[in-house]
């Protein structure tokens, strides 16, 4: 399984983060959600951002107490709790900023596709974020490639050049 | 429990206090809590623009709560432009962190000695040197604030605040306006630049509250009610208010305008590069539109409806491109746009009527140099023209003498909103009798104008059919009076009035429902009567200080000269004239409200309301 973007979409509601911050602590509270919504103010967009779930996933790597398991059933990854220790490193070794340790949190923190039916898709009254249900997780080599031809595509953007 | 932060800008001080819960059961919060405070606070003698004046940013309890639409604030203050009680919300992501960071309102009473800004990241707030910042635009201000401070939610004033014009706004989010009524003036008056927010606080609601929240958010997203809406957004609305007169123009000389397919919502989709949307709302009416090339080039969140008639119909503007940057100029000078199309359009008809000449701006109906010069004349006070029409049309005309007046669009010194009273009496009503002066959101009564027929049957079982002839005089009091309920309970709450008031997609039973949810007791009759209470203050703060029935008019062109309805948009043969019987429909309303015959709630109304203390 694996959450499809579509920023086009996204109109920056933030009920993505809202209910990912209720889903998984109980509370209103977007700023410890486990998506982000990327504002690019100047050219009015917005990029519902989150994990990967990639193939060959270094906070997966990294974590000393092997506390990322790969749910079978979803192909997520998930942050066992008992054995996490908070010690931080794969907030550090994630390229793109998807794993958090909050203060206060006794655990690090993650999208984990809600065991199989992503709350932010549920929510997303637009339709930006979908699930593909079939999609296995990707190489970070071919997720670099995808954020970078995103990237391309935006710098070439004829609104970004005007509104400089 | 959420706090009350009181900043002095004159000492410094700096406190933070818990939230009066009975005051939050009583006036709700947002708009009615500032209200109340304002009346408590703000006496008669206080001058608007002086340091004793107060600037209340309020946010009601809804907002930030992941109910849909939940986003909107308010800032509160003593209007430079009525003299008496002034408000203006708006939406955004702003009045969201204003909860998320643990408050219910910014009291900020004083004046500081040089400019400044304040900061709030949940308990920790500071008063910063806004020295860098003084004489930017809006826009200027919230990218160097979000830069330096990231996640902040911003809300600042333009050179218009700084110069005090009367009808100055109060931006947030960039293009979002808190427009009305001239708090971005009193916010200049006190050297204070901009509001910076950083919301971390979790808010723990009960998972009723939060199941609600996540149905009714569903809810909406198909409801039918708001089609129009999420296909154009409010330009939507353009098209079938020409065809029926309500499209002002020419400074409501003409109630149609020939060339409104050109900023209708189709012209407004061609135009529109992205949607945007409020703080958890599901329909997303908004619409970033592109000029893509020449003098105009820009790109701005907007027009909404109000803009287009300001900025386009009013002024005889029929190019968009025009209208668009108008639009943005508007949002990063700090003015508001109703205000300031109904101002130009003021001059314009003067100079057609030989009243007023100018050597700077020729003033011909339409002209672009006009338009746009003019705005930022304004914003600068700047010549002749500038400096006058930044007093507002009822100054302005007061000054110029003679005829003026008669063509200054005004009710207690708030410029027109773009409805046509001689054609939707229900609005033109409201504009008279609304506390904060002439204004279509404080009651927005869609109900017969849109004919929500499921809604007015059940509002009004022994009224209907009747209630939804929104031509007919009779019953107007009626749809008015329980609109500006409703109005009240939504500014009070939090929530925008698209999800509410203007669709009747959610009663008043489902926000007594959210409460409840909540933890706090509310029936829909008791928020009913709580909008109600919110009104009478309002109306109290204004007769403390000697307003009366005799402020609550019209210009006499709505209750004098008919306006001409044709058909085809007004191109075509003309089908009906109309003018509006204020002095009826005003009449129906006092007595509706219990208030005498010169407007003043009446003692036992008070008492019923709890207003009498």
């Amino acid at each position: 399984m694996r959450l499809v973007i579509d920023p086009v979409k996204c109109t920056g509601c933030q009920l993505c983060t809202i209910f990912c911050s209720v889903r998984h602590r109980g509370l209103v509270d977007p700023t410890r959600a486990n998506i982000v919504v990327l504002a690019q103010h100047r050219l009015h967009r917005r990029v519902p951002f989150t994990c990967f779930q990639c193939q060959d996933a270094p906070c997966q790597a990294v974590c000393p107490t092997e506390a990322i398991v790969r749910d079978t059933k979803t192909g997520a990854l998930v942050v066992d709790g008992d054995l996490c220790t908070a010690c931080g490193l794969c907030t550090e070794e994630c390229p793109y900023g998807n794993m958090f340790l909050f203060p206060d949190d006794s655990a690090a923190t993650k999208c984990d596709l809600c065991g199989g039916a992503p709350e932010c898709a549920t929510v997303c009254p637009q339709g930006a974020i979908t699930v593909d249900d079939g999609a296995q997780p990707g190489a970070t080599a071919d997720i670099d490639a995808a954020l970078a031809a995103a990237r391309r595509e935006l710098d070439s953007d004829p609104i970004r050049r005007r509104a400089g | 429990m959420a706090k009350t932060l009181y900043v002095d800008l004159t000492s410094r001080a700096i406190r933070a206090r818990e939230t009066d819960p009975e005051l939050l059961q009583t006036y709700l919060g947002g708009r009615g809590y500032a209200a109340r405070l304002l009346y408590d606070n703000v006496g008669p003698e206080v001058e608007p623009l002086s340091p004793e004046n107060w600037l209340i940013f309020s946010a009601g309890v809804l907002a930030g709560s992941g109910w849909p639409t939940g986003s909107r604030s308010c800032v509160t203050a003593k209007s430079p432009a009525t003299g008496v009680y002034g408000y203006a919300h708006s939406g955004g992501h702003f009045g969201p962190a204003i909860q998320l960071a643990g408050y219910d309102a910014f009291v900020i009473s004083g004046r500081a000695d040089t400019p400044v800004y304040l900061l709030v990241h949940d308990d920790r707030v500071e008063i910063r040197d806004g020295g860098d910042l003084w004489g930017l635009t809006t826009h200027e201000v919230e990218h160097t604030l979000t830069h330096r401070h990231p996640g902040a939610a911003v809300a600042g004033i333009g050179p218009a605040g700084e110069n005090l014009v009367v009808f100055a706004s109060v931006m947030n989010d960039l293009n979002r306006a808190a427009g009305r009524t001239g708090m971005g003036a009193v916010m200049g008056s006190k050297n204070l630049k901009a509001v910076a927010v950083i919301g971390t606080r979790p808010r723990r609601l009960p998972a009723a509250f939060l199941d609600l929240a996540k149905r009714q958010s569903a809810y909406l997203r198909g409801h039918g009610n708001l089609g129009l809406l999420r296909k154009y957004g409010t330009p939507g609305i353009i098209g079938p208010k020409n065809a029926i007169g309500d499209l002002p123009a020419k400074n409501h000389q003409l109630v149609q305008f020939p060339a409104a397919d050109r900023m209708d919502g189709e012209a407004i989709a061609a135009a529109a590069r992205k949607k945007l949307a409020c703080y958890a709302c599901p329909i997303a009416c908004s619409r970033v539109t592109e000029v893509e090339s020449g003098l105009y080039q820009c790109l701005v969140e907007g027009p909404e409806y109000e803009t287009i008639d300001s900025l386009g119909p009013m002024v005889w503007n029929e190019r968009l491109d025009v209208l668009i940057y108008a639009n943005l100029l508007c949002n990063e000078l700090g003015l508001d746009t109703i205000s300031t199309g109904v101002a130009i359009a003021f001059a314009m008809e003067l100079r057609q009527r030989g009243l007023l000449d100018d050597a700077e701006f020729s003033l011909e109906w339409g002209d672009p140099d006009s338009i746009i010069g003019l705005i930022r004349a304004i914003a600068a006070r700047r010549g002749r023209l500038g400096e006058l029409l930044a007093r507002g049309v009822r100054e302005a005309a007061a000054a110029l003498g003679g005829d003026a007046p008669q063509y200054a669009m005004q009710v207690k010194g708030v410029e027109l909103p773009r409805q046509e009273p001689r054609i939707a009496k229900t609005f033109g009503l409201g504009h008279a009798v609304a506390n904060r002066g002439a204004d279509h959101l404080y009651g927005l009564p869609t109900l017969d104008l849109a004919g929500w027929k499921d809604a007015a049957r059940e509002i009004f079982p022994d009224l209907y059919p009747e209630i939804l002839e929104f031509g007919n005089e009779r019953y107007r009091a009626n749809v008015l009076v329980y609109s500006e309920h409703y109005c009240a309970i939504t500014d009070a709450l939090g929530v925008c009035k698209f999800s509410a008031n203007e669709t009747f997609a959610l009663m008043p039973r489902d926000f007594a429902a959210a409460l409840t949810a909540m933890g706090r007791t509310f029936t829909d009759t008791d928020l009913l009567l709580a909008g109600e209470r919110i009104v009478n203050l309002e109306r109290m703060l204004n007769v403390r200080q000697g307003l009366d029935g005799t402020h609550d008019v019209l210009p006499e062109r709505f209750t004098r000269e008919p306006a001409v309805v044709a058909t085809d948009g007004g191109r075509g043969e003309v089908k009906h004239t109309s003018v509006c019987d204020l002095p009826a429909m005003r009449g129906d309303y006092y007595r509706l409200r219990e208030w005498d015959d010169h407007g003043v709630p009446r003692p036992a109304k008070l008492k019923e309301l709890g207003l009498d203390g």
